[in-house]
């Protein structure tokens, strides 16, 4: 298990120019990202390009701050590590390439260059040339409404950097070929042209530029007006479907205030739930399993628990028994103290633990008395916790209510 | 106890195996070309990615 401490230094993938390394050095020294930019670039100046390498060592070596580059929509479709395989591929071809070309087994620098240039090209617009992949339902995808999700094009930042990839794989051929031009001596000859071709080209781009911006901003204005309508026509299915049958039930059923109060709080709960925009994955993430944990002992012995959870984990085998130990406790003070008054839940999954506490006001024991058979409390409770390198503390006292608090480990990367 | 990430691991010793040949060639013990040394270079950044890539999938 790990000690949960956060890497001094991360990668800054929200400020990046490149990988974000320079942006994470500035961030954990504390400094202005252009100053690191600035001593990067005058760095590999200076030392002929070796500073580049080091840059992309640390790139790959240097873990990414949470929520790095890759879009929610994008981190399911492309395998982690693709783009390190893929440079690194690259580097130890052109190792391969080099090695060749001391050992003398070479044809040309005019062929071999500009072939391979090219080649490097040719991949990548190949890959995206492919078809996209269904993306699994993301989070937000599952909380935002379904038809939204549906009708909504990828992110600005996915097509940003689909086009950015395609034109950087258009400059690699288009720069094989003018290279290859280049040391054939062709290029010398077709200065001329090319340079008037240049000018007419910038002339063109100048003159239609205002009809292309216009376009673009039309464009704009309608899809922000279509998904505006999609969203309220969403918005009010989702009211229809859930509060409006909410209400009908509980003019239904009036006459029972604990059903009422039970319809009120679930409602309250999916509601809030809808409006934060995610949807409740109690198998896989922590604060839904702990939330389910609360909701499920409130159907079953109809007390009132109030839960509240600040931060969220993967769950794994000891997270899962931080959940069955914080039921246990919950089933207790539903039992024993709901007569008193709501029983409280608070769980913070932060600094890489995760603490839960459970109180209520009921009529409390001496934990020094419990009998031995009494297992609820000493195996599943204190001895579970034990077991996954977790501690389970329980303060009561007679007639002063009970407090179970239960601190485990959370693995960084889990999160 | 954290299991080694053997990306990392493998990015290290490659970045280790290039700092000894360098400090050999300082040393005069061999002799390499600025040809041959680019080729270090870009086969230890190459390996190191490819491991530090393969480490991550395996995450």
């Amino acid at each position: 298990m790990s000690n949960g401490r956060t890497p001094w230094l991360r990668r800054d993938s929200s400020n990046a120019i490149l990988g974000g390394v320079c942006a994470g050095i500035a961030r954990a020294l504390r400094i202005d990202p252009i100053i690191t930019r600035v001593g990067f670039v005058v760095l590999t100046v200076g030392t002929s390009g070796i500073a580049a390498v080091a840059y992309l060592l640390a790139w790959a070596l240097i873990p990414a701050s949470p929520g790095g580059t890759a879009t929610a929509r994008e981190r399911p479709r492309r395998r982690r590590g693709s783009w390190r395989i893929a440079t690194g591929v690259a580097l130890l071809a052109l190792s391969v390439l080099l090695a060749f070309r001391e050992l003398g087994f070479w044809w040309s620098d005019a062929l071999v260059w500009p072939l391979t240039l090219a080649a490097f090209g040719v991949a990548l617009l190949w890959s995206l040339s492919r078809p996209r992949p269904e993306a699994e339902p993301t989070r937000e995808d599952r909380g935002a409404p379904p038809a939204l999700a549906e009708i909504e094009p990828p992110p600005a930042r996915e097509q940003a950097g689909r086009l950015s990839r395609a034109g950087f794989g258009i400059a690699l051929i288009v720069g094989a070929g003018l290279l290859f031009l280049w040391a054939q001596g062709v290029l010398d000859a077709a200065g001329d042209v090319a340079l008037a071709a240049l000018v007419v080209t910038l002339a063109l781009i100048l003159i239609s530029a205002p009809f292309w911006w216009g376009l673009l901003r039309r464009l704009t204005v309608e899809r922000s007006a279509r998904i505006r309508s999609q969203e309220r026509a969403e918005v009010a299915a989702h009211l229809h479907d859930s509060v409006l049958q909410t209400l009908a039930l509980v003019q239904r059923r009036a006459g029972d205030p604990s059903a009422v109060a039970k319809l009120a709080r679930h409602q309250e709960r999916e509601l809030r739930s809808w409006l934060a925009g995610s949807e409740a994955r109690p198998g896989e993430r922590l604060a839904d399993a702990l939330r389910a944990a609360a909701e499920e002992v409130e159907e079953s012995h109809g007390a009132v628990v109030e839960a509240v959870v600040v931060g969220d984990a993967r769950l794994d085998e000891h997270l899962d028994a931080l959940v069955a130990a914080t039921r246990e406790a919950l089933t207790n003070a539903a039992k024993f103290a709901s007569e008193s008054g709501e029983v409280r839940l608070y769980a913070e999954i932060e600094n890489g633990a995760a603490r839960v506490f459970v109180d209520d006001r009921g009529p409390g024991f001496d934990p020094e008395k419990v009998p031995a058979d009494r297992r609820g409390m000493r195996e599943s409770i204190i001895g579970r916790m034990r077991r996954h390198g977790g501690r389970a503390e329980i303060r009561s006292a007679p007639e002063s209510g009970t407090e179970v608090e239960l601190e485990i480990p959370v693995e960084e990367r889990e999160r | 106890m954290r299991r080694p990430e053997l990306g990392s691991l493998a990015a290290g010793l490659a970045v280790a195996l290039l700092g000894l040949l360098l400090l050999l060639q300082e040393e005069g013990t061999i002799d390499l070309s600025p040809g041959w040394l680019g080729v270090l270079l870009a086969a230890c950044a190459g390996g190191a990615l490819v491991a530090s890539g393969l480490g991550a999938r395996e995450d």
